[in-house]
């Protein structure tokens, strides 16, 4: 079946692409914690930051449609943030009973929740959506984290995979015996095929170790990690890293 | 030696299904066995035995001289088991990693294991799929890889459980010229009910709920009702 969604445009082929994941990774971090802790009254600063991003994505040809949808995922905490506002700020007469009151801090704290995660969200985007994901495996590994992480991260990418091959399988067999299912018949239906997936997926995993353990798997995994840093990737960190001090500071 | 002497096993799953009741086989280096039964016959559990996945609960399975009771994984570096589906069997997220998994348990160099990758995609036919997910392959193509990654560690004993299983007639052929250039010093022992495949293993045995009824000679003899019971006509 044909899947992709994490790493959906990794294959393309840019300059972008091309970076060593660990310079990608190196990068995003460095942009999440400058853009978390830039204080967000400084408003042009936010602006560069974003100019930052979204010419990565034009260098690396990913359209800029599909990463905004993507960054939308970010909208059930924008309302879950939204539904405290009145509640936020420490300015007085936000507690107001009857009329709610939004106070300018707490509309401030709003917008710096939103601002930041929107960034960070669109800088992770970026980086899932150039690297394909067994490169970004080893480009975590090769800097050196657990090896337990990586296998995890590793894993839940492969299951995903086949949750969604047996829920698509099982939502095929409901519609083909489909007869326009009453609202009750559908949560029905709904409850037991989420069952049927959890049972499912756990006889699946189980075949799965069975076939780790048949090649000899006894509870570490190795790898053959092969990386190579280059000129690119070092002119890459250098670029980023000083664009991002120089909006830091100016 | 014998490759493979399972006497009298019996195995029940947790939830009560009783999969095996006294199985026999003996199977003498270099032999190639087929073992032929009807679905739930309990050939994949037999054959997670060979290799110590499953213990025996009673009965007696010994490999290549070890008793599968007191091994503690020499089994499954002797014994190299193809599950009935790939999917079970990939779970590295590219072609190389995948097979080149058992080859780095094995704790061989990096160089050995590039070669033994290499080795085994080229016997599959499927070299320059390295970087490929596998999950991301046609069903043909797992099932392919699937073997690669058995083939990779060089096993004294072949495993296939069901390998010509919902194979278009062109992969299928595929498989059995692999069959043929295994050579005649590795032990192999296929399971299936493919009648096709009879005629590239030295025996046949039937089997049915949970036991070895016998060894088939000839492709008609399945069908007959003192093998196979009144039942199935
Ligand atoms: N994990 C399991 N739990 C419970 N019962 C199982 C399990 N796997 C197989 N069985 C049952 O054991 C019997 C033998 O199954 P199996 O060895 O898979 O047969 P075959 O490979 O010949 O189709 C069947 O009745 C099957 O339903
Ligand atoms: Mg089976």
């Amino acid at each position: 079946m044909r899947h992709s969604f994490l790493d959906r445009y990794s294959s393309l082929s840019s300059p972008i692409h091309r970076l060593d994941p660990r310079a990608k990774i190196v990068a995003l971090f460095s942009f999440l914690l400058i853009v978390v802790f830039t204080p967000i009254t400084l408003g042009q600063k936010f602006a560069l930051y974003g100019a930052l991003v979204f010419s990565l994505v034009v260098i690396s040809k990913v359209p800029v449609k599909f990463v905004i949808k993507r960054s939308l995922v970010i909208i059930p905490f924008v309302g879950l943030v939204a539904i405290g506002l009145p509640f936020l700020g420490n300015d007085g007469g936000s507690l107001n009973l009857g009329v709610f009151a939004i106070t300018p801090s707490a509309l401030l704290l709003f917008l710096n929740v939103i601002v930041k995660s929107w960034l960070c969200v669109v800088a992770m985007i970026v980086l899932t959506s150039t690297t394909p994901f067994s490169r970004l495996l080893r480009g975590l590994q090769g800097l050196k984290m657990p090896t337990v992480f990586v296998m995890i991260l590793s894993f839940m990418y492969r299951f995903t995979f086949i949750l969604e091959d047996e829920l698509e399988r099982m939502v095929r067999a409901r519609e083909a015996r489909s007869f326009k299912p009453t609202w009750l018949q559908s949560v029905k239906a709904a409850g037991n095929i989420i069952g049927n997936l959890l049972v499912r997926s756990y006889e699946r995993g189980e075949r799965v170790y069975a076939a780790m353990r048949s090649r000899g798997y006894d509870g570490e995994i190795k790898l053959i990690s092969e990386l190579k840093m280059n000129s690119h990737d070092a002119l890459f960190i250098t670029i980023f890293l000083s664009l991002l001090i120089l909006i830091l500071v100016v | 030696m014998l490759a493979v002497e399972v006497r009298n096993l019996h195995y029940r799953y947790p939830d009560g299904t009783i999969a095996l009741r006294g199985v026999d086989l003996r199977v003498k280096k270099g032999e190639r066995v087929y073992l032929i039964g009807p679905n739930g016959s309990g050939k994949s559990t037999l054959l997670l035995h060979l290799n110590g996945i499953l213990k025996p609960q009673r009965g007696k399975v010994v490999i290549l001289g070890i008793d599968a009771n007191e091994e503690n994984g020499e089994l499954k570096k002797k014994v190299g088991l193809v599950f009935q589906n790939p999917d079970d069997q990939l779970f590295m997220p590219t072609v190389f990693e995948d097979v080149a998994f058992g080859p780095v348990n094995l704790k061989l160099g990096e160089a050995e294991v590039k070669k033994r990758v290499k080795m085994a995609l080229e016997m599959v036919g499927l070299t320059g799929f390295e970087n490929r997910s596998p999950h991301h392959l046609s069903y043909g193509e797992k099932k392919r890889i699937a073997i690669a990654t058995v083939l990779a560690m060089d096993p004294e004993i072949l495993v296939f459980d069901e390998p010509t299983l919902s194979l278009d007639p062109w992969i299928k052929r595929n498989f059995m010229e692999l069959l043929k250039t295994l050579g005649r010093n590795r032990t192999i022992v296929i399971s299936g009910h493919d009648l096709d495949l009879m005629k590239l293993c030295d025996r046949t045995y039937l089997m049915r709920d949970g036991r070895i009824i016998g060894e088939i000679k000839n492709r008609r003899e399945i069908f007959q009702d003192s093998k196979t019971g009144a039942s199935r006509r």
